[in-house]
């Protein structure tokens, strides 16, 4: 219908709504590049992408979930647990790497897929009841780890007195998978963009992903064209579990010890990511690449911020707009 | 009783990249029932929405009364006594709310910061009285208990106690069986005798040349002129709409086949069965909630208390899933809300339930032939687009419509569909695209389908029916065959008055 007279103004909204967080995201680099003598080098690049490995694999968990229309929460409790998981079955079980990341993943995609078990049985709000799958996350965690970090030859008290030390250490080539280098690139950015294309693919390009998203945007026309969308919605559950006991695993690997309260403080940030995804080339729906750009978009502030000296308190007022101006600019979109 | 209540002279409206109104002169009285008809997007509903005050920008002049007024709120034109009887009823209510608190909702607090329920409904009893009204159900009644019909004549008496002056109704009877039409307009007229001006935006010819007394028709955003209806005719009306005469139905008397497709039981009543056979489009009829949504999801999305068989072949149906794999399809009521993912593009909608069948064995989606497959169906159901991979937010009712047609028929030529259902295909669509369903409907039988055609306009399923079968309370009460037809004969059987003739 008449694209030909589109004015002046409507050009302006359909181009805020398109661009508006990637035209946001070259403000904020252009800004910091400015100000900030030291900001525009690869090597704070490298850092800032480096930052964001984690926090992007763990929001991809989220948004592979809200792509079926189905909240979860408790994407940082299970990636805190799978990451406890994952080391303690090396330092306390001598596993291998390979083995005990398995296990953890494995574990992960049963807590998802308990999630939506529930959630649907019972027709609860997915919010909520992701929200007590967090906590009962966070429990486990607490509770495996005995309220400990978890470390190669980690010392720890006895229940009977005295200390045992654990027999077994985390392994090097896990901890590669955090720390190690390709090149001028580090290694976690190079498994964060992996993921993310092949969540992309997976999302945009495959019977699966069409469906999930036919589910995530209306449940009851999927369901009335034949789609078991309960099925689906198990089945993103189960997705973003894997993607985030994944992310637990690599943060463990990026800081070479579990840290049991490191990922508890990342959901926050991971539903802004999200959210700030969604409004990425208009799209309107949750998506692997506006994802990463959140979690860019997020990277940056705090890494020029910090570079500025803006203490990392005041640093989420900062996050907060950003939000905010992205889910206006996700609406413009969908006008 | 003579003064316009309304004028408005060079009324426009532009939305970005569409003129959807352009130059509306428009002159309607007090005590006079005005119909505006119009194609789906002539620009009825969006004349409609800058009078009642949601549209703010609009171009042009507004005189209510000969005042001049700019109408940029809804609360505005409320107080200038316009008001609006919505096609969605539900939306203008409160349902949680009693009948009284919803009668006097606009204006409750000017009765004190803390009013009791006692209060409201003896204030609204006097109101209700002074102005000579009687509701036929209790102040004190919750509005989710109330139905359809119940619910705009609340609505109604709302617009009255607040002193409207214009009532518009906008396709108020979509959603209405035959018998509660008859009230409706009972109470349209009683409006007219008040000196109220009402202004009918409908699509259903036979009401508004019931009810009118003048009829102005909208195309493509312009109007195209306001005619007394006693100098019209529903031809030319529907002529001036879509710019050309509608073309009629011709079924040929044919030979009805007599193998059974689907054969449905309840176990719960045996006197209750339904045989459809191959080829035959079977009218399901019935006044507005006789049951033949719940019916065809019924047998759709599977029920314990339905025997249901297939080619003579027993089935278990337990979820939409097992019934599209058996090649039994269901188009919904609800287009909207039910049928289409309102954000995704045209290609997506069509293949909504074929996404699988499109993909290679890995999964991945062959998207070219997606998207050739989509193009040929498109066109061949005369879908009006510009581009494939546009929202269909942005397309006519008709349009949308045909693309969930298209839908199925796209799964037909994958899988070989045995029945499909359509379950009010036609709500809410213009003219010339019902036409066009009616005939892709007789097409899809003619291919050996078995199709069950449900609709509460009795009109259309005399047209598009082999043979018809009547639903009331829940029940299957007779089955007609296509010599038999009859309107009044399937009238009174939907709205039980055969029974009471009968005794």
């Amino acid at each position: 219908m008449g694209q030909s007279n589109i004015n002046k103004g409507d050009l302006l909204r359909i181009i805020v709504a398109k661009y508006g967080v990637v035209i946001a995201l070259g403000i904020v680099i252009a800004l910091f590049g400015i100000i900030t003598p030291n900001f525009m080098s690869v090597g704070n690049f490298t850092n800032i992408l480096r930052s964001i490995s984690v926090i992007t694999v763990l929001s991809l968990g989220l948004t592979v979930a809200l792509a079926a229309g189905a909240f979860n929460l408790a994407v940082t409790g299970i990636a805190g647990f799978a990451g406890a998981l994952s080391a303690g079955l090396m330092v306390w079980n001598q596993l291998s790497a390979i083995t005990s990341s398995v296990i953890a993943l494995i574990v992960g995609m049963l807590m998802g897929a308990a999630i939506g078990l529930f959630v649907i049985y019972f027709r609860v709000d997915d919010l909520l009841a992701s929200l007590g799958a967090m906590y009962i996350a966070q429990g486990m965690t607490l509770t495996y780890t005995g309220g400990l970090n978890i470390y190669s030859n980690m010392i720890k008290p006895s229940p009977g007195g005295g200390f045992t030390t654990a027999p077994g250490r985390i392994s090097d080539g896990f901890i590669f998978m955090g720390q190690g280098m390709v090149g001028v690139i580090p290694m976690p950015v190079i498994i964060m963009f992996i993921v993310i294309v092949l969540v992309h693919i997976f999302l945009n390009n495959t019977k699966w992903g069409r469906n999930i998203y036919s589910v995530g945007s209306n449940p009851e026309a999927a369901y009335l064209a034949g789609i078991p969308v309960n099925g689906y919605k198990i089945f993103a559950y189960s997705l973003s579990g894997i993607l985030a006991a994944f992310a637990g695993i690599l943060l463990v690997a990026r800081l070479g010890s579990a840290q049991i309260a490191e990922s508890q403080a990342l959901l926050l940030d991971c539903v802004a990511a999200s959210y700030i995804g969604f409004s990425f080339l208009g799209q309107g729906k949750p998506n692997a690449f506006g994802t990463f750009i959140g979690a860019a978009l997020m990277g940056i502030m705090v890494n020029g911020l910090s570079m500025l000296g803006v203490s990392y308190t005041t640093q989420d007022i900062f996050k907060g707009i950003i939000l905010l101006l992205s889910l206006a600019i996700s609406r413009l979109s969908q006008k | 009783m003579d003064r316009f209540v309304l004028v408005t002279k060079k009324l426009s409206k532009r939305f970005p990249g569409v003129q959807a109104l352009k130059d509306i002169d428009m002159e309607i009285r007090g005590g006079e029932i005005h119909s505006l008809v119009g194609a789906n997007g002539a620009g009825k509903s969006t004349f409609a929405k800058i009078i009642s005050g949601v549209y703010k920008d609009y171009e042009g002049e507004i005189f209510i009364n000969g005042e001049k007024v700019v109408l940029d709120t809804p609360q505005k034109s409320f107080q200038y006594g316009i008001s609006v009887v919505y096609q969605e009823v539900d939306s203008a209510l409160i349902h949680y709310f009693t009948v009284a608190e919803n009668l006097l909702m606009s204006s409750v607090t000017q009765y004190g910061s803390f009013v009791s329920q006692k209060k409201l409904v003896k204030i609204a009893k006097e109101k209700l009285k002074s102005l000579g009204l009687k509701l036929p159900f209790d102040l004190n009644t919750r509005v989710s208990e109330l139905s359809v019909s119940q619910k705009q004549l609340l609505l109604i008496f709302k617009s009255l106690i607040h002193n409207s002056r214009l009532i518009i109704f906008d396709e108020p009877t979509s959603s209405l069986g035959p018998v509660e039409v008859e009230q409706l307009f009972e109470i349209i007229h009683s409006l007219k005798e008040r000196g109220i001006a009402v202004l009918y935006i409908s699509h259903r010819m036979p009401e508004i040349f019931t009810i009118s007394d003048k009829i102005t028709v909208f195309r493509d955003g312009r109007k195209i002129g306001t005619f007394p209806r006693d100098e019209v005719t529903p031809d030319d009306i529907i002529r001036y709409m879509i710019g050309k005469s509608s073309q009629k139905i011709e079924i040929s008397s044919k030979e009805m086949s007599n193998t059974p497709i689907l054969e449905i039981h309840r176990k719960s009543d045996e006197s209750q069965k339904l045989v459809l056979y191959k080829g035959e489009v079977l009218g399901l009829t019935g006044l507005v909630g006789a049951g033949k949504t719940e019916l065809l999801k019924e047998i759709y999305t599977g029920s314990k208390d339905l025997k249901v068989a297939l080619d003579g072949k027993e089935v278990r149906i337990k979820t939409s899933t097992d019934a599209v794999k058996m090649g039994i399809y269901f188009l919904p009521e609800e287009r909207r809300k039910e049928g289409l993912l309102i954000k995704e593009n045209l290609i997506w909608n069509m293949l909504l339930p074929s996404f699988g069948d499109f993909a290679n064995a890995l999964g991945f989606m062959k998207d070219k032939e997606a998207a050739q497959v989509s193009k040929r169906f498109a066109e061949k159901l005369r879908v009006k687009f510009a581009d494939l991979r546009q929202r269909v937010e942005s397309l006519s009712g008709g349009n949308q419509q045909k693309l969930i047609i298209a839908r199925w028929l796209i799964k037909n030529e994958l899988k070989g569909a045995r029945v499909i259902l359509f379950d009010e295909p036609t709500v809410g669509i213009d003219v010339g695209a019902k036409e066009e369903i009616y005939n892709i409907v007789r097409t899809v039988a003619e291919s050996g389908i078995g199709v069950i055609f449900s609709s509460s306009d009795i009109d259309e399923v005399l047209k598009v029916a082999d043979r018809i079968v009547v639903m009331r309370d829940n029940k299957f009460i007779a089955e007609i065959e296509r010599k038999d037809f009859s309107e009044e004969k399937i009238l009174s059987l939907a709205a039980g008055r055969h029974e009471i003739v009968k005794n």
